[in-house]
């Protein structure tokens, strides 16, 4: 198990350099003289040749993305070329709102979408079913800033439950959770459903049913961890698409997020952060996809082998 | 006697097709059962039927199976559901896929024991040891932390048989229990079963298609043909002296030591899939003494002391081994 | 019965889904004919103005009609999905072949390649490179579409290295078929069902995608009008004028509805699937 997850761990490290060497050579494409931000308009030919030197812009791209990639790994991820501000400074301010957003989310995906998913194997080909299956279908094919702007209209708006946006206390959390949860959940919740009826026709669920075991243990105790196995294993990729939600659900909502951010440093051609802030999401994504993997291997004796 | 096991005229369908007709057969207590037919006989569906696993789309339509003279049909499926790994158990063709992949061979051993015997955990896995001893597992404290994966074929076909002990059943169904296993190991397992048999004086069903098996290991067999079972009696009978054309039809297929043959018997046809389209006999069209009387639906006719065959034509015969065939004799109306 | 009318229902579902897509497709197409007013006509004085007889669906806050918009906008939307899915299918079944065919270090960058751009999630990647090179319908569609290769990627690849291993594979080669026929031959046809299923499903999601792009202002810009850039000009004034960000947003979910239902159907009827049956 340890070997295994040693493994894991240092498969995933030539993946972040790749990832790292992405970010950044998307970003040294991008249009705009950096240089030329950070000193300022009136800024003298001198003063933006130090810059130039000071900041290495001067090297070659290969020199620049081995400094850049060891400053990062100091902690030193550049300054925003907008406010001056440290990067790094600015993603930790932001870090939290997201992670907590997306962990409230996941939960009340996970929440809505097993329970669901069971329940229409379970009473499949039943209007239980047949509801749940469509719900689904409907939410996968939602597009999330619509799904934000009815949940305002209807609960924030009309009924006056709950505020539009910003942050402070737990109901503010519900809309955007929702919003980024539910279609995230939809998806979910269909992958459930067919892994758990693949399940129910095998081999050993009719051994569990021939013990004499009553059919809710059947289903939860036997069927539901084998069917667990397909899915944990896309669950690090399913875990990625929440990002597109992340990004809208926050600016519908103001919430003062990463994906905000990202959007806000777009608009202003702010490198660093931008640069920052793909390779920190990517990073995390790499993060979860570990934990799937050591989740997986939990659920799957057969794979601890390896 | 009481018996143990009493099938009168069971029908079952899938949809709205019959897939079982007319199924009737009894059990004695501590009796073995073999029930022989090719692939699409019906004789897992009478399995099934009678421990009550069949899924939908099948359901029984028809019939009675008497348990300790108890209806299990008319039972509330909790009912059935508590006889089921306790009183009567089951065991399947393929251990490779028959064991959950995910919970060792102890946990899944003592699952039985606590929910039908009422043990504890540390009571259940001294048990399941002991179990997996008395199926023949060599080291069987060690084994109960195995994974399916990590047990030879041999070995998961003696753990689903230690599970299914655990219950104390009356009664064990075994649906081809060897017939995914090397020769090797199937006479094993063959031998352990009868040796668990005396041992706890339990009955068996053994299914199976070979017709060897059942003449080793069983007392009193039935043969399935297409849903119906077309001939019943005890093993010398029907393997002596079979009444029906199909049982027949299948001694003769067995090639012979001695024999000089150019081509191995066979017989001739396939099985019919739709027992609805055949109003009588469903082996009339491979059948060699077949004549219009078998369009009738046929009843089942005592043939010999212990002996039942459905088909007119048959009568205790001559030996087949002496090459005798069956004597043909219009039916009285 | 039941399993017979479960295939039946499925099949209907899909060819609703078929059915929606071409209703779409045709209002697209005949957007000139059927709709009630220019798109581009501004009234200002009427912006915002809710459903009417002379504006079914509305106006905007420039007093356009909103339903000519969505007409008009159906072009550039399902244009872009479609395309979009055409590139990626493209590029994934070259670059699937590629790893395939010549195996050793070429499979193994292409398998890197393909596992960084699936880590990194493709809405990133997507934005940020159209910030860099500057939205545009072009760009946006050639953007999504190079994001999302790498299915196909895996499934051609992993085609071809199960039909190398084929021993009719060696004989082909015998008597004297190219390689290039093998592929064609041999391998697309086995993989087609599952390229079909994949190119509807990605179709739905370039949709979405485009439409998030759009929504955020990083997408299709004025004065081409995507479904999603209607909608994100309604943003502000959602409270007050809910009907500018709904109607849109029907239309984007239609149509990613009809692709998943099309892309489902599509994927159990390809699929053998076993009629349960008693021994």
């Amino acid at each position: 198990m340890f070997r295994y997850i040693m493994r894991r761990i240092l498969l995933a490290i030539p993946l972040i350099l790749g990832i790292s060497f992405l970010v950044f050579g998307l970003m040294y494409l991008a249009p705009g003289d950096p240089v030329r931000m950070l000193a300022g308009r009136e800024a003298s030919p001198e003063v933006i040749a130090d810059i130039r030197q000071e900041w290495g812009f001067d090297k070659p791209f290969v020199v620049q993305y081995f400094m850049w990639l060891g400053k990062v790994l100091r902690g030193d991820m550049g300054r925003s070329v907008i406010s001056g501000l440290p990067v790094s400074y600015l993603i930790k301010a932001r870090l939290p709102y997201t992670l907590k957003l997306n962990f409230w989310a996941t939960l009340l995906g996970l929440a809505i979408a097993f329970p669901l998913g069971v329940l229409a194997a379970a009473r499949r080909q039943t209007w239980v079913d047949y509801t749940a299956s469509a719900l689904a279908l409907v939410g996968m094919s939602m597009p999330s800033f619509w799904l934000s702007l009815v949940l305002i209209i209807v609960f924030a708006v009309k009924l006056n439950w709950l505020p539009t946006s910003g942050t402070g206390t737990w109901a503010h959390y519900v809309l955007p959770a929702a919003a980024l949860g539910f279609s995230w959940a939809a998806g979910l919740m269909r992958m459930v459903r067919t892994s758990l009826l693949e399940v129910l026709k095998e081999d050993y669920v009719r051994t569990a049913r021939a013990k004499g075991l009553r059919e809710k243990i059947v289903l939860v105790k036997h069927a539901l961890r084998n069917a667990m196995i397909p899915i944990v294993t896309v669950l690090g990729t399913w875990l990625a698409y929440m990002v597109v939600g992340t990004v809208i659900v926050e600016t519908i909502f103001a919430w003062p997020g990463l994906g905000r951010l990202l959007t806000t440093a777009l608009l202003q051609h702010d490198f660093f952060l931008v640069q920052a802030i793909i390779l920190m999401i990517s990073v995390a994504v790499v993060g979860a996809n570990l934990l799937v993997d050591v989740l997986y291997a939990v659920i799957d004796p057969r794979v601890r082998l390896g | 006697m009481q018996q143990l096991l009493s099938v009168q005229d069971l029908e079952v369908s899938f949809a709205n097709r019959r897939v079982l007709r007319q199924v009737s057969f009894s059990l004695a207590p501590g009796e073995t059962l073999g029930i022989v037919g090719e692939s699409g006989s019906g004789k897992s569906v009478t399995a099934l039927a009678i421990m009550g696993l069949l899924s939908w789309p099948g359901r029984v339509t028809g019939g009675q199976i008497l348990w300790h003279d108890d209806d299990l049909l008319s039972l509330p499926p909790d009912a059935h559901r508590r006889l089921r790994g306790s009183a009567m158990a089951m065991i399947f063709q393929e251990p490779m896929t028959c064991l959950n992949p995910v919970y060792t061979v102890g946990q899944q051993i003592a699952e039985v024991l606590m929910l039908h015997r009422g043990m504890n955990k540390r009571e259940a896995a001294e048990a399941a040891a002991a179990y997996l001893a008395q199926v023949g597992i060599a080291e069987p404290k060690a084994r109960l932390r195995n994974f399916p994966h990590e047990l030879s074929g041999g070995m998961r076909q003696r753990v689903m048989i230690a599970m299914a002990l655990a219950g104390e059943p009356e009664l064990l169904i075994a649906d081809e229990p060897t017939t995914a296993l090397d020769v090797t190991v199937q006479a094993q397992i063959l031998d352990l079963l009868q040796r668990l048999q005396a041992e706890t004086g339990m009955a068996m069903i053994l299914i199976t298609h070979d017709l060897g098996l059942v003449a080793e290991n069983a007392a009193r067999g039935i043969v399935m043909y297409a849903g119906e079972v077309v001939e019943t009696g005890g093993v010398d009978e029907l393997f002596v002296s079979p009444a029906h054309p199909y049982t027949q039809g299948l001694l003769r297929s067995l090639p012979r030591w001695g024999e000089q043959r150019d081509v191995l018997y066979s017989i001739p046809g396939t099985v019919p899939r739709n027992l609805e389209t055949i109003p009588g006999c469903a082996f009339a069209d491979r059948c060699p003494v077949a004549t219009e009387a078998c369009q009738e639906p046929q009843i089942m006719r005592q043939v010999g002391p212990a002996q039942t065959a459905r088909c007119w034509a048959a009568k205790a015969k001559q030996p087949i081994l002496e090459g005798g065939a069956a004597e043909c004799q219009p039916p009285t109306k | 019965m039941p399993s017979f009318m479960s295939r039946l229902r499925q099949h209907r579902l899909a060819a609703a889904g078929a059915v929606v897509l071409l209703v779409l497709v045709a209002a697209a197409l005949f957007a000139p004919w059927l709709a009630p007013h220019d798109p581009e006509e501004v009234h200002p004085e009427a912006g915002l103005r809710g459903p009417s007889w002379q504006y079914p669906l509305g106006q905007d806050p420039l007093g356009r009609c909103i339903l000519s918009r969505i007409l008009y906008g159906a072009r550039v939307s399902l244009s872009v999905g479609f395309l979009a899915g055409v590139i990626s299918l493209a590029v994934g079944v070259v670059m699937g072949s590629l790893a395939g065919y010549f195996g050793g270090w070429v499979a193994l960058v292409v398998m890197r390649l393909a596992e960084v751009f699936m880590t990194v999630p493709q809405f990133l990647l997507i934005i940020a490179a159209v910030a860099i090179v500057g939205p545009s319908f072009t760009s946006v569609l050639v953007i999504i579409g190079l994001s999302s290769w790498t299915g196909y990627a895996r499934v051609l690849r992993g085609e071809i290295m199960s039909i190398k291993q084929q021993p009719f594979v060696e004989a082909a080669r015998a008597y004297g078929a190219s390689d290039w026929r093998i592929l064609v031959h041999h391998v697309l046809p086995n993989c087609l069902s599952p390229l079909i299923v994949m190119v509807t499903l990605n179709v739905a999601s370039a949709i979405l995608l485009e439409s998030s792009l759009s929504f955020l202002g990083f997408g299709i810009q004025e004065p081409q009008a995507s479904w999603g850039s209607i909608l994100s000009q309604g943003r502000s004034f959602f409270q007050s004028a809910p009907h500018v960000a709904t109607f849109p947003g029907l239309a984007i979910m239609l149509a990613v509805l009809a692709f998943n239902l099309l892309g489902d159907g599509l994927r159990d009827a390809l699929d053998p699937k076993l009629v349960e049956q008693g021994e």
